[in-house]
């Protein structure tokens, strides 16, 4: 028998914000009950796709990055040794998708922008255009993909319990 | 009265106010915001020999908050005070206390205006919702809404002594840029690079502010008393800075509307009306290029915010739990911030 985080995480939600939420008198207090039941509402996909989601954000940043560096060297723009290493280590297929290595990809990522926009006079408008619809198509699908998993759950009822 | 040491204050506001036999018959915490702490204490006392019931209003530094641990209560204090010989409508300050041991933090006083606070839902879809039902009342708080911000803009700022904001200059964009960066950094997320890209794009696409005003930084429903269909005091200063007025402008032009088709103005009047009677009031002409930037800076700012509250939120202890569900709000800013970049991207091409 096996009982999803997920599934666990909803029980208990359901049972706080329908059987015990109802019987607390002040606004205030109940409004930190359903604070409670909105957080918990949040964290079921979290928590059972965790490992997903920090290995889908660690090859999309990387794929990325790559694109960035590639885009310079192309128009000899400077490209920080410490994005070249990176790349370099990634490329050698060792590593563990966890928080740190997550943590460290988004630092390179943002490198990798701040290099671009420190050279984009290189780029003509149309490779700059490309650029940045890749960077930005790159954000988004992280960002869509969070933005999917936000539940607006018990929002309304913390507000109409305001206190 | 479990908020404060009791004897403590008596002995304290006795002094203050020049009071004999005071006593406090009530006090009210309100649990609405989640940065400075605000109360309002019922006073009743005697003074030259006559009574007197009196309700003030305290707004005190947090010992926790959402924001950062560099609050300062007292600039909100001076910027009210030197408001207080203008027309913009907010309370008069009685006086400032910088001993954090009165109440466990600097704190200032000031009067209780009486009145409503209408406050706007966050997101609203529902087209009949009014914030504000009777349209006569909703229109003489749309006209008192834009003569106060029109009012605030052209303050002499600098003859009023708020030269302490600190001046920007011309460079008024990238001093909020830079402010948000520290902001979001001091959240202890490290780089994400979504803001390093959005905050790149800013410093590329900087606006030369010509006028320099001071700016509120929260101006909407929700931060105003009302009564009688008149605005009688704007509120929550903690943002006000010296700056660029189309970023107030940019603001108000946000997620703080009614929902479509009307999309109101803080649920008070239509955008290009909220736009005329601004111009006519304040004799600043808005330049509707420079706002797209503003627009932009809106997003970042809105991502700032999210940013510090899930600061707080990992790092502090006994904070209102509803900082944890503002903090879960990024996903939502993150998402507006990307669109508004993505916008800039498609006009890119167009040109």
């Amino acid at each position: 028998m096996f009982i999803s985080a997920e599934e666990y995480l909803q029980r208990i939600s359901y049972a706080l914000e329908h059987q015990i939420a109802p019987l607390v008198e002040s606004d205030h207090a109940r409004s930190q009950l359903l604070s409670a039941v909105f957080l918990l509402d949040q964290l079921t996909d979290r928590i059972d796709y965790k490992p997903d989601i920090i290995k889908q954000e660690i090859e999309t940043n990387c794929e990325t990055i790559r694109k960035v560096v590639d885009g310079l060297e192309q128009r000899e723009g400077d490209v920080p040794g410490e994005l070249k290493a990176f790349l370099e280590e990634i490329g050698g297929g060792a590593w563990i998708p966890d928080l740190a290595l997550r943590r460290r990809c988004d630092e390179m990522l943002s490198m990798a922008i701040d290099a671009y926009f420190a050279a984009r006079d290189r780029f003509d408008a149309a490779s700059a255009y490309a650029m940045e619809d890749m960077l930005l198509g790159s954000l988004t699908q992280i960002a869509s993909r969070d933005l999917g998993m936000f539940k607006p759950s018990t929002s309304q009822k913390i507000l109409d319990s305001r206190g | 009265m479990s908020l404060f040491d009791e004897s403590r204050v008596v002995a304290y506001m006795s002094e203050r106010l020049g009071a004999e036999a005071l006593s406090i018959t009530s006090v009210w915490k309100n649990l609405e915001g989640w940065s400075m702490e605000t109360y309002s204490l019922g006073l009743s006392y005697r003074k030259d020999g006559r009574p007197v019931e009196q309700d003030i209003i305290i707004r005190k530094e947090p010992a926790t908050g959402l924001m950062d641990d560099n609050y300062d209560v007292s600039v909100e204090f001076r910027v009210l005070s030197a408001l207080n010989k203008t027309e913009v409508a907010v309370p008069k300050t009685y006086w400032y206390e910088p001993d954090p041991e009165i109440l466990g933090g600097p704190f200032y006083a000031m009067e209780k205006v009486e009145g409503e606070i209408p406050f706007p839902p966050p997101a609203s879809f529902d087209p009949d919702f009014r914030l504000i039902p009777d349209d006569q009342e909703r229109q003489s708080l749309g006209a008192d809404f834009v003569r106060n911000l029109a009012l605030i803009h052209t303050v002499d700022w600098h003859a009023l002594g708020l030269d302490f904001l600190g001046v920007p200059g011309t460079g008024a964009a990238l001093m909020e840029v830079e402010y948000w960066e520290d902001r979001i950094a001091r959240a202890g997320f490290g780089r994400k690079p979504m803001v390093v890209y959005a905050a790149d794009w800013l410093k590329d696409n900087l606006v030369v502010s010509d006028r320099i005003s001071l700016v509120h930084g929260d101006y909407r429903s929700g931060n105003y008393i009302k009564r009688d269909g008149r605005i009688l005091a704007i509120l929550d200063w903690e943002l006000v800075h010296l700056g660029d007025p189309l970023s107030d402008i940019a603001y108000n032009l946000g997620p703080w509307r009614s929902a479509p088709p009307n999309s109101w103005v803080s649920h008070l009047l239509p955008e290009e009306e909220f736009l005329e009677r601004y111009e006519e009031a304040s004799g600043i002409k808005i330049d509707r290029h420079k706002l797209e930037f503003f627009h932009t800076l809106d997003k970042f700012k809105a991502v700032g915010i999210g940013c510090t509250a899930a600061g707080a939120w990992k790092n502090k202890q006994g904070l209102d739990l509803r900082i944890g569900v503002f903090s879960m709000t990024h996903y939502i800013s993150n998402f507006g911030l990307l669109s508004e970049l993505y916008k800039h991207h498609s006009a890119s091409k167009g040109g």
